[in-house]
């Protein structure tokens, strides 16, 4: 069939309308300066950025698990001491002078005596007391940081005593955010969110919470009646703000719209073709593990439970290949659930070398012979054949996974690999059907709190290995009783020993938390602050947001606002082009009905 | 009642039971669902805190998941018809309180996008459908398709790697910029509008091919009609038997796909707002699946399905105005 004659329509002057006007209102809304909307334009402002699932789950200090929450909780919250930016030395914060005696089972800590709340009320033992209490409560997130306290009473209005059991109270107990008791007397504290909007927020800390939108940004501003003139921080607004994904995260830094990320490996040659920033790795804190199910009730295949199966699974592994190829360099080899920058890490252990004649020589040597298939066999028949599980999230180790299996290849193993969602993963890992599993913990950098994992009381939830040793478990529970930092580490270097032998785990490495920030814009940032998160990154990192300064101050001169005469003159502009585009399609409606 | 108004009511009224039956299946669906996968939300949530055993329980109870099944199951129906949605796992607020602002935060970005890419789609369908098989057809509907099949996570990166690389002439991410005490609403609004520019511009790209080519296409039907050939025969001018005689009909496809994809504005943006960081309803489901956030999920598939539920019976009631066959019975 003959097609129509195309001839309308040649122009949509509708079409046309509504173009001119978005470009209009596009060009408008691009042309103003958001500078100018702010009632105070001068004001520093310093914005960190994160991405995930975890943003902010509380701010109650007592029940708070997210690192962002906790880390804005100790910048709005005093804490007893402050652990200095490389851990190794304690400095007055709260108390301004202090006495830990672990013979006599006490310590004692006297207050600085201007310290107020933001409202005015004047920081006492009496807070101290209440928080301390109720650290140590059954259901407080935070309890086992206070398991070395037996107890805590105020001397008088600036003098607090505790009882101690051990050295660990000196490490773990001494920064905890300290609140205020007359807010917090009247809530329930099992429910209580820590703020609310509308109502005036109250800490004592160098920031306050100004607003919070769950998911996406917490606002602290500078606090006012902060007491402590060497901690006064030198940006007038922080803000924490989250990201969906960690791409939106990272075009933000690049765009300059924050100033500070954690990025990944993946990131690292956009971040260093972009002169603007520069990349910081902290010592790493999460030790990817591999762990060998050896659990003696588990599904999983029972030739793990062969440590000389394990000890030939490690040997196969070349460790130090696996952090050029995946982590680019940017990871430390592990030994031990303690990271390697931690005092605690046992230093006479040395990560498993990688030695295949030797892995085949064990295998040999214990009876696992080669299969028709190629695959080994145990003397009782079974095949040394198993999975390889991995949480979604951990892609830089899936990428790696099959390489590794290649490594198990060459001494006659055979590795199925397979993903799964981090919540599926641990439903099989608590029920101990798997064989192989990769996944991390977060280690403190200042103290082996992670040992507890291969505790027999921590089966089946933290356990995954299953490994159960009795000496070990009375090693821990000396630990926490040490009395001296000496002993605490050859009690620590002890039961890593054990581990490191028995192949609980097969710690591979520490992936260094990789932190990127805008250096045009600003300095004084602490670059060997030692913290789990980055420099950034929990109490540690507290140095750096009060440390941290504009490169150039901003002054008000420097913004030209727009002025409304401009803004006016715009809309007046568009006004004028619609009128006239709308009488000339007026115009031309009237002559196509004067010819009908 | 005259025998054609009983059975408008007779449809209206099965269209309207379906509706329910379909909703109340959602809603048992969507309990179910999260519960038969393996894995608990408190382990995930608190994998390495190491929580005392009554810290564990005192979780397990706040949530209420120490209960059997069954009994989570008549809780969440029973609060769900009173409109308590329960406690997000995640933010520890009440679940209507974190999805209420991001329905708001969804439609602010979902409606002008649907509403252009219905304006352009449209426009270019008839004009390709008009033009069919010359250059300006082959350019049109190329481009559609195109852009149609192109995926919108990738779209939205380059868009934002092309802003990167020109300085960051506009945000690329959030909706507001965190921190500003606005001077007055018109700031707001500013601000706002800047941060709306890239997804609207990608949602827009990627909604509008649909609608061109099924515009097109259901033109290119309308005027093989006799009445259009008519029409021409009695010397019509070309614009009239565009708009007057062959637009009308061939707008009736456009009319339920309309309809059906409104439904779609409130949580199905999943990878825009994911991109963009936008905090809608996408961006909310997204992180909750990751946080196993099972309240959150079930409060915002719960909202999805009705939304798509009650898209479908506005469809229906609309082919009912349109369609006399339907009218009629």
């Amino acid at each position: 069939m003959k097609s129509l004659n195309p001839k309308i329509p040649k122009v949509s002057i509708t079409v046309i309308l509504t173009l001119i006007l978005l470009t209009s209102g596009f060009l408008s809304v691009l042309s103003i300066n958001l500078s100018t909307a702010q009632s105070n334009n001068s004001e520093i402002t310093f914005i960190k950025g994160s991405s995930g699932s975890t943003f902010v789950d509380t701010f109650n200090t007592f029940k708070s698990s997210y690192a962002n929450a906790q880390t804005i909780i100790s910048l709005v919250y005093p804490w007893l001491l402050m652990f200095s930016p490389d851990m190794n030395s304690l400095e007055p914060y709260l108390a301004t002078s202090w006495d830990i005696n672990l013979l006599n089972h006490t310590a004692i800590f006297h207050l600085n005596q201007n310290a107020k709340w933001s409202d005015g009320v004047p920081i006492t033992a009496q807070d101290v007391v209440f928080s301390y209490n109720t650290y140590m409560q059954p259901w407080s997130h935070l309890k086992k940081w206070t398991s070395s306290i037996t107890s805590v009473t105020a001397l008088n209005n600036y003098t607090v005593k505790f009882t101690i059991t051990g050295i660990s109270f000196e490490l773990l107990a001494i920064d905890l955010p300290i609140v205020p008791y007359h807010i917090w007397k009247n809530v329930n504290l099992t429910s209580y969110s820590g703020f609310s909007s509308g109502s005036t927020f109250v800490g004592g800390g160098p920031f306050l919470i100004s607003s919070y939108t769950p998911s996406q940004s917490v606002v602290l501003v500078k606090n006012p009646n902060f007491w402590d003139p060497s901690l006064t921080p030198h940006v007038d607004k922080l803000i924490f703000q989250n990201f969906a994904s960690s791409t939106s995260e990272l075009a933000a830094l690049e765009s300059g719209e924050i100033d500070v990320a954690g990025i990944s490996i993946t990131d690292i040659p956009s971040v260093k073709n972009n002169t603007n920033l520069a990349i910081v790795g902290s010592p790493g804190s999460a030790d990817h593990y591999l762990v060998f199910n050896q659990y003696p009730n588990g599904s999983g295949n029972p030739t793990l439970r062969d440590i000389h199966v394990r000890e030939a699974l490690a040997y196969a592994l070349n460790i130090s290949y696996l952090i050029q190829l995946g982590y680019k360099g940017y990871a430390i080899p592990g030994v031990s659930l303690v990271n390697p920058g931690n005092p605690f890490c046992n230093p006479y252990l040395k990560p498993w070398p990688y030695n295949v004649t030797l892995a085949n020589k064990i295998l040999d040597e214990y009876g696992y012979k080669y299969g028709s298939n190629g695959i080994r066999e145990s003397p009782n028949g079974t095949p040394l054949i198993f999975n390889l599980w991995l949480p979604s999230g951990f892609t830089t180790d899936i990428n790696l996974a099959p390489v590794m299996v290649k490594y198990w290849q060459a001494i006659g193993v055979k590795v199925n690999v397979q993903v799964f969602d981090s919540a599926t993963l641990s439903a099989l890992e608590v029920a101990y059907k798997h064989d192989m599993v990769i996944w991390d913990w977060n280690s403190m950098p200042n103290w082996p709190s992670e040992l507890y994992v291969h505790l027999t009381s921590s089966i089946p939830e933290d356990n995954d290995a299953g490994y159960s040793n009795h000496t070990y478990d009375m090693l821990y529970n000396e630990l926490m009783n040490a009395t001296s930092i000496t002993q605490a580490k050859i009690i620590a270097y002890e039961m890593q020993n054990l581990t490191y032998y028995a192949l609980a785990y097969l710690n591979m490495y520490y992936p260094e938390y990789l932190t990127a920030y805008n250096i045009q814009k600003w300095t004084n940032i602490n670059t060997s602050v030692v913290s789990q998160a980055g420099i950034f990154g929990f109490a540690p990192g507290i140095w750096n947001y009060l440390s941290v300064e504009p490169k150039t101050q901003v002054t008000p001169s420097e913004i030209t606002p727009m002025s409304p005469i401009i803004i006016g003159s715009i809309i007046v502009i568009i006004v004028i082009i619609l009128a006239v585009i709308s009488y000339i399609v007026y115009k031309k409606k009237q002559s196509k009905k004067g010819k009908l | 009642m005259k025998p054609k108004e009983f059975h408008i009511y007779i449809y209206i009224g099965k269209k309207a039971l379906y509706a329910i039956i379909t909703v109340f299946a959602i809603i048992s669906f969507n309990f179910l669902l999260f519960r038969i996968l393996p894995g608990n939300p408190i382990e995930v949530l608190y994998r390495g805190a190491q929580l005392s055993p009554s810290a564990i329980d005192a979780l397990y109870k706040q949530f209420g998941l120490n209960q059997p099944l069954w009994i989570q199951y008549f809780i969440y129906i029973k609060n769900t018809i009173i409109g308590n949605l329960g406690i997000s796992y995640a933010y520890q607020l009440p679940v209507i309180d974190v999805l209420f602002p991001a329905i708001i935060n969804s439609l602010i970005l979902g409606i002008p996008a649907t509403i252009l890419g219905i304006y352009i789609g449209i426009w270019t369908g008839k004009i390709a459908g008009w033009k069919r098989n010359t250059m300006t057809d082959n350019l049109f509907t190329n481009i559609s398709m195109i852009l149609w099949a192109i995926p919108g996570y990738w779209l939205a990166t380059l868009l934002i790697l092309l802003i990167v690389l020109t300085g960051g002439v506009l945000p690329v991410s959030g909706m507001y910029t965190p921190g500003i005490n606005y001077q007055s609403f018109f700031y707001r609004l500013i601000d706002l509008l800047k941060h709306l520019v890239l997804p609207l511009i990608v949602l827009t790209l990627l909604n509008y091919g649909q609608y061109t080519i099924l515009m097109r296409n259901s033109l290119i039907d309308v005027t093989n009609e006799d009445y259009i050939i008519s029409a021409k025969a009695k010397g019509v001018p070309d614009y009239l038997i565009l708009n007057k005689h062959a637009m009308p009909n061939a707008r009736l496809p456009i009319v339920s796909m309309i309809a059906i994809n409104l439904g779609y504005l409130v949580g199905g943006l999943i990878l825009t707002e994911t991109v963009f960081s936008w905090p809608g309803v996408g961006w909310l489901i997204y992180s909750s699946i990751l946080s196993r956030d099972y309240p959150v999920l079930q409060g915002a598939f719960l909202i999805l399905a009705i939304s798509i539920v009650i898209s479908n019976f506005i469809a229906d009631m609309i082919y009912l105005y349109l369609d006399p066959r339907i009218r009629y019975g």
